[in-house]
């Protein structure tokens, strides 16, 4: 049998269920994974071998039972509280509410996930365990702020992890490292013991390797079904200004030609002031991210996230007036355009991941630090409440990663795995199965 | 003369109690260089007769219960 963790999500399930795999192997041979493949991914900060042992004696039968997963340290533990990032312990020893859900369908967490320092950048680069890498490049960037979670599911440590979505943190990496990552809608499930319990952007999100597994996990988040349905209807709404603008031209061939695959309807939409999204986003996702932290805290970060807590802390009151003004016009705005389709489609990352030494797009615009243009094309999912999914779609002429990002209306996280499982059928499930070659 | 980037940087940070290092205005700087255009672009914007609505939940459409 090849490795447990070459398989599925669903498949380590199912021979567990069946008796065909002991889960007390499966938790082994995911720790000796992790182990082997760790050192060049820096993807895991912590793993748990005890408690994960006394968890999984008291696991339920439910969906997951005896699947290993890991979470980004945004989610407290019963025995670890979440640390953000940082080397300080933040939040409280509980199982957070996101990890509960984890917990009640059987589920084994075996490790915590690497991230970039309070969520506050889409690179990853700076955090205190090093920069989680590529599992694709291990000297480009995972992403952020989830990096940790994408590059353990690309790397095949663990088939499935959770992390959260602020500005993109969950389709950011998940874009970047080849991976299925999805954004659930806004307060779908409890937030106690999450860093996002005072934030009006966050979610949590699910990686997976392909979008099967990645319903098994949502599903288990959500504390409800996600009934699979034909995709082969929905209409998918293009919004070329701005989301379509100053991409890579190897990133916007081959997320066109993804929704050319799919063969969906296809209409043009314009949402007005979504050029001002990206401001308004980074404003608020800034406050809310890194406003809380402590003093001792901020002293030990990074220069630039300090210089950015610094800037945020300087903005006068009424720019985020304005930006909540924004805020309102554009969801607005988005729900007019899901009245004429079901489906928003852009690049998910608007070049592939830059190096960690450089953290840098080059765009056709030229170089530009990545926070900015990816930003622009992620937080509205963020500043409406929307759910929203990237799937991977490509492959760059630098070996790395292209992923297309979906959103639909709120609650609707079923029509984007629906969505997500139509490409993977279009493309005989090409970029869901082809894994990068490490240890 | 005008006052230098540092020197308001340090007076705004100083007056609204943020503690910060000598060092930390050079990296202030760059990131302000980075975000100031697109939050000026949020300063002249013109939304119009949009008003600052209380419904802002993002959990749900706007307008639906």
């Amino acid at each position: 049998m090849s490795h447990p963790q070459d398989r599925s999500l669903r498949e380590q399930a199912r021979l567990v269920a069946d008796g065909t795999l002991a889960p007390a192997d499966l938790l082994a041979v995911t720790l000796e994974r992790i182990d082997e493949r760790n050192g060049a991914l820096r993807a895991v900060i912590e793993t748990f071998p005890g408690q994960a042992e006394k968890a999984l004696a008291r696991a339920p039968r439910g969906p997951l039972h005896g699947v290993p997963l890991t979470v980004k340290d945004m989610f407290s533990l019963p025995w670890r509280g979440y640390h953000n990032g940082t080397r300080h312990e933040l939040g409280p020893r509980v199982a957070s509410g996101p990890v509960r859900r984890l917990l009640d369908a059987g589920a084994v967490v075996v490790g915590v996930d690497n991230q970039h320092e309070l969520g506050m950048g889409t690179t990853g680069v700076f955090s205190p365990h090093g920069a989680a890498a590529n599992p694709w490049n291990v000297s480009h960037c995972a992403g952020g702020s989830s990096g940790g979670s994408a590059a353990g599911v690309a790397g095949r440590l663990v088939a499935g992890a959770i992390g959260s979505d602020s500005g993109g943190s969950t389709r950011l990496p998940a874009g970047w490292c080849g991976v299925v990552g999805l954004k659930l809608s806004y307060r779908s499930l409890p937030y106690d013991g999450y860093t996002g319990v005072n934030s009006t952007l966050s979610a949590p999100g699910a990686f997976a390797r392909d979008s099967d597994d990645t319903r098994l996990l949502a599903e288990a988040l959500l504390a409800r079904e996600l009934p699979s349905a034909d995709a082969s209807s929905l209409t998918v709404g293009v919004a070329e200004d701005p989301y379509w603008q100053d991409i890579d031209p190897e990133v916007d061939v081959a997320c066109r030609a993804a929704l050319q695959l799919m063969a969906l309807p296809v209409r043009d939409v314009e949402i007005a002031y979504a050029a001002l999204g990206g401001p308004a986003g980074a404003l608020r996702a800034g406050a809310e991210l890194g406003g809380a932290a402590p003093e001792q805290v901020v002293r030990e970060l990074q220069p630039v996230t300090r210089g950015l807590l610094q800037y945020v802390a300087m903005q006068p009151a009424r720019r985020l007036v304005k930006a909540d003004r924004v805020r309102a016009r554009l969801r607005r705005e988005l729900k007019a355009a899901f009245a004429s389709c079901d489906l928003l489609a852009w690049p998910t990352n608007p070049a592939p991941a830059p190096p960690i030494a450089a953290p840098v797009l080059q765009l056709p615009s030229g170089h530009a630090p990545a926070d900015g243009p990816n930003i622009r094309q992620a937080t509205l999912a963020n500043l409406a409440g929307v759910p929203a999914i990237s799937l991977p779609v490509g492959m760059h002429s630098s070996g790395l990663p292209i992923g297309l990002q979906l959103l639909a209306p709120w609650g609707h996280e079923a029509r984007l795995l629906d969505a997500v499982a139509h490409f993977e059928a279009a493309s005989a499930h090409r970029w869901a199965t082809t894994a990068p070659a490490i240890g | 003369m005008e006052p230098s980037y540092g020197e308001l940087a340090r007076a705004a940070l100083t007056l609204q109690g943020i503690a910060f290092a000598e060092e930390d205005l050079a990296v202030l700087e760059l990131v302000a260089l980075a975000l100031d255009p697109g939050l000026r672009a949020l300063d002249e914007a013109d939304l119009g007769e949009l008003p600052l609505e209380s419904d802002l939940d993002p959990s749900r459409a706007p307008g639906e219960a």
